[in-house]
């Protein structure tokens, strides 16, 4: 440690810091900036793995074959939801809920927009959600299925209904059965992510500066975490996952891994970001695929907006994340509600595993593909050089 | 001469034997009845509750009652004698009772684990026997009930009141009792095993045939009770006999997997019919609550019964189907009770109880949180409650966050009573009294901090939460609307049907809560291990280097190999120690100089 004692070597290196100022500045920055580009190259990065082995993905044989029960209901919603363009058919849905014998409940709140609207007028909104109470268990946890509800009018690649469909039919072979450790929650909200911003203050009883939720009729335990369904009732080709929420929080990264994992069982295509992972990933195509899936995830973040209604459930250290899905030009296999539906359930069987909270993997991640990841122990050291940059400035 | 001697030594040996025996059984006087109660729910389920009350005329003032047993079971007989118990409350659960859609249980229990017990006056260090029961107790019943220790129980003032016989003087004394409840305690096999062994007749015959395991435990709601106490022997009340009341209820949903329709029967709910009926028992009946039946038929129940009883109870009609079991068994028959529905379930027009509450945790972060508290009040009256909580030292209450609100207007109780906790000892405990609006809805709330617990304090499973006990609700109710409960006198059910009170006491158990307090990751501690020591091995070289580092001149031109610097090295040494006491000379040397 010749450094710390000898004033001679420490001169030496202050004379040739000072001398070389402006090169070493911008290598550093420079370096910096490609080390980091270059971590979406497949052998510089991890493959994913399951850190919380009580997940145990995929490993119970599905129970799910009422296939003629989600097409159903998914015609029967199709149907009503054609007979009004500018309304959502709420009561319709509440009593199919009500009948199945779960717990339903309307969720009033009401929005005060800040901007071109007179302060003393609101836009009301209403929720429906319904509670599956956990036969043997005393609804201590509890894990969430939620449906951004979306008019009738929207385009066709906007669509949920098809998601509203999956959660009756779940709901429906759920309540059957006997080793649910956790209540479920469906959420049905209103407005995307406003109405699910009212039914979580309701939930916590937290306060929101623009709007104003009512309480909720009923609650349930603590809720572990999340699925949002974004489904529309036709056809699609790929299932795409939608993990930054607000302010560039992730969900842990065994929660997406789950995802992937359990789509591949079912055979499904999974994209990030609506780009599917490279074949040739040592390549330089494929590294240049990876390259712009992980600028995408991380512009995302930097916008501070969550992709989805999932993203409003991180603050409450509740891992959340979106599945929608994506119809594409190209002729390819094509996934129905039906197909969700047995996705769906294996991951609530995962999910249902849980003792504790997701904590074992990563909450800080970049993801170049679905089965590669970037923790933060390896985009940091790029970000510190950067960072050097401005302290050599600085300090010399 | 000798054989006939021997046989009236024989004879008058067996004559006093059998005149003794006599006696000592003419001493034991005991009475036992099973009964079952049957109760179909509006939202599709179906609520069993088996009783078995035992009533033995034994004193706790005259300890030689306690020498004999005949069906009060003996191993809790020297419970009671040895801890000088005169009430033992203990309840293990699975499940959580809904009010909302189910009324009011016969006894209400909590989620996991309950204990609670009022001493006898003559007990001398309360504390340690408190101990020393739970230990037994829960060896006795396969339950971790030693975990009860100081951190987790409570002497709850107002909402524990002796159930049985009790002076009032020993009543208002809150010293004599404790509390104390597990929320993660499971109910399983294990439990149902050694409760059942305390019944005259086990699971040979009679009602305890129906108990099998895999049926009872697959239930929406499960709970196992049991209750001691000093009951009065006649009408009179001038002695008390011990009462061992213990229950069994399930709630079972057999619409799930029926299609929508609520049929149900003994074979297919519990597994088994019954073929028998308990000797032992002055009394084996069943009661099916047939009240929905009233206006309009909705179910039909096979076999008909043998008597229907109609009653008024606190202003409410209720009509009640009676089979008596040795009647319905006599001959070798069997009794599969059973009924059919003619119409499904219809969800959606259960009106909720008079009283119900729901608790549940707010705020988010690990650093603080709430508890709120919402009180739902049905009756046209305005009605007196008390509200208790039982907060563990980890969630350290805010008691100036305390409020109560209802209908935006603030309401102060009537009586507050507060143990605040202690880190590592004690446990907050929380009573408060105050008056619920008719028609409206209560709301409690309070804050708390998380505590950061030291490294070896968590479970192996710390990121699943601590548990916060339920919040126990007592009133007294001017109706017995949805009310399952017998009255104070007796825990028989069949004495329900007599009675003309007009108050019914009611006790609600809310939710119990989980709470995650912050976690560390448990890979830290290895990690500051390795950074300390890593730090103290690079960094100690250096800065005992430089705060013992001595400067000796050196002469640049000569220049010395490696050898020569590796011998300089050892060589310093005797140089150092030549320079230091040249130095100390000269230093005497100036002294003496300066001096002169």
């Amino acid at each position: 440690m010749g450094l710390l004692t000898d004033p001679k070597q420490r001169q030496k290196i202050i004379l040739a810091i000072t001398k070389y100022n402006q090169l070493l500045c911008v290598l550093c920055y420079v370096g910096g900036f490609l080390w980091f580009l270059a971590l979406a190259y497949q052998p510089l990065n991890a493959s994913t793995y399951f850190s919380e082995n009580a997940l145990l993905p995929g490993l119970v044989d599905y129970q799910f074959y009422a296939d003629s029960d989600v097409i159903s209901y998914n015609d029967q919603l199709t149907a009503e939801m054609k007979k009004s363009d500018k309304k959502v058919p709420k009561d319709w849905i509440f009593r199919k809920f009500q009948d199945l014998g779960l717990d339903t409940y309307y969720h009033n709140f009401s929005l005060n927009y800040p901007f071109g609207m007179p302060k003393d007028k609101s836009i009301p909104g209403q929720n429906i959600y319904a509670i599956l109470r956990a036969k043997r268990a005393a609804s201590t946890e509890a894990v969430v299925m939620s449906v951004p509800l979306r008019l009738p009018s929207v385009t066709s690649d906007e669509q949920t209904s098809g998601g509203i469909a999956v959660m009756l039919a779940l709901a429906k072979h759920f309540r059957k059965q006997t080793y649910w450790a956790k209540d479920i929650l469906f959420v049905l909200t209103e407005y995307d992510e406003i109405g699910m911003q009212a039914w979580l203050d309701g939930y916590h009883q937290t306060r929101s500066e623009y709007i104003h939720s009512e309480n909720l009729p009923a609650t349930s335990g603590s809720i572990q975490a999340a699925i949002n369904l974004e489904i529309p009732s036709e056809k699609f080709h790929s299932y795409n996952l939608k993990l930054e929420g607000l302010n560039g929080q992730l969900p842990n990264l065994d929660l997406s891994n789950l995802l992937v994992r359990i789509c591949g069982k079912e055979q499904a295509k999974v994209t990030l970001n609506k780009r599917s992972d490279a074949p040739n990933l040592d390549e330089f195509e494929g590294f240049q695929h990876s390259l712009i899936t992980m600028l995408h995830m991380m512009w995302n973040q930097a916008s501070g907006t969550p992709t989805g209604n999932h993203g409003l459930f991180h603050r409450y250290h509740i891992e959340a994340l979106t599945l929608q899905g994506v119809k594409e030009t190209r002729t390819r296999r094509s996934f129905g509600v039906e197909n969700t539906a047995r996705l769906v359930e294996g991951v609530f069987r995962s999910l249902n595993n849980l003792l504790e909270r997701f904590h074992q993997s990563f909450f800080f991640y970049i993801l170049p593909s679905t089965r590669r990841y970037v923790s933060i122990g390896l985009y940091m050291p790029p970000f510190g050089v950067m960072i050097a940059a401005s302290l050599i400035k600085i300090s010399f | 001469m000798a054989a006939t001697m021997k046989r009236i030594l024989s004879v008058l040996f067996i004559y006093t034997s059998t005149t003794l025996n006599l006696n000592i059984y003419a001493e034991v006087v005991d009475d036992f009845k099973e009964e079952l109660f049957i109760k179909p729910l509006p939202s599709g389920h179906v609520y069993f509750h088996f009783q078995f009350t035992t009533t033995w005329e034994a004193d706790f003032e005259n300890p030689k009652s306690f020498e004999h047993y005949r069906l009060f079971p003996k191993s809790l007989g020297h419970v009671l004698t040895t801890y000088k118990v005169q009430e033992l409350h203990l309840s293990q659960t699975q499940g959580l009772w809904r009010h909302d859609k189910w009324g009011y249980p016969v006894s209400s229990a909590p989620p996991g684990a309950e204990l609670w017990v009022w001493f006898q006056p003559s007990i001398k260090s309360l504390d340690d026997t408190w101990s020393e029961l739970v230990n037994a107790v829960s060896g006795h019943f396969c339950t971790s009930l030693n975990f009860l220790d100081s951190k987790s129980t409570a002497a709850p003032r107002w909402s524990f009141r002796p159930h049985g016989v009790a002076s009032d003087g020993y009543s208002s004394f809150s010293k004599f009792v404790r509390y104390g409840a597990l929320p993660r305690e499971i109910v399983c096999t294990e439990n149902l095993t050694p409760w059942k062994k305390l019944l005259p007749c086990n699971t040979k015959v009679g009602f305890g045939t129906l108990f099998k395991a895999i049926k009872l435990y697959d239930a929406n709601y499960h709970s196992l009770g049991l209750d001691v106490r000093p009951v009065c022997r006649d009408s009179d009340c001038k002695r008390t006999s011990i009462e061992l009341s213990q229950s069994l209820s399930v709630v079972f949903d057999p619409s799930v997997k029926n299609n929508e329709h609520q049929d149900w029967s003994l074979k297919k709910i519990l597994g088994d019919v019954l073929s028998s009926r308990c000797p032992l028992a002055s009394s084996s009946k069943i009661f099916v609550d047939t009240t929905s039946n009233i206006p309009k038929s909705i179910f039909t129940l096979s076999p008909d019964p043998d008597s229907v009883e109609t009653i008024t109870r606190g202003g409410e009609k209720r009509q009640y189907a009676v089979y008596d079991v040795g009647l319905q068994t006599a001959g070798g028959r069997v009794l599969n009770l059973g009924a059919k529905y003619d119409n499904p379930v219809q969800h959606n027009d259960i009106i909720p109880p008079p009283i119900y509450a729901q608790r549940y945790i707010t705020g988010y972060g690990l650093e603080q949180g709430g508890v709120t508290c919402l009180i739902y009040n049905n009756l046209d009256t305005n009605l007196t409650v008390i509200y208790m909580e039982t907060l563990p030292w980890f969630t350290r209450f805010y008691f100036k966050s305390l409020t109560i609100v209802n209908q935006n207007k603030q309401i102060h109780p009537y009586k507050v009573h507060y143990i605040p906790g202690k880190d590592r000892s004690r446990s907050y405990h929380l009573e408060l009294v105050f008056r619920l609006r008719a028609n409206s809805v209560t709301k409690i709330s309070y804050k708390f901090e998380r505590a950061f617990l030291k490294w070896t304090e968590y479970p192996p499973d710390a990121n699943h939460g601590f548990y916060i006990n339920s919040a126990v609700i007592s009133t007294v109710l001017p109706t017995a609307s949805n009310y399952t409960s017998t009255p104070q006198s007796s825990s028989s059910i069949e004495t329900s049907f007599q009675d003309k009170s007009e108050n019914f006491f009611l006790r609600i158990h809310t939710e119990t809560l989980l709470v995650s307090l912050p976690t560390p990751d448990f890979s830290m501690p290895y990690n500051v291990i390795c950074l300390a020591c890593t730090v103290v091995a690079i960094a100690f070289g250096s800065i005992h280097n430089l705060t013992t580092r001595r400067f000796v001149k050196l002469d640049p031109s000569k220049k010395r190999g490696l050898l020569a610097k590796i011998k300089a090295m050892f060589i310093k040494q005797k140089n150092t120690k030549s320079d230091e006491t040249s130095e100390k000379e000269t230093d005497k040397e100036d002294e003496k100089e300066k001096d002169e």
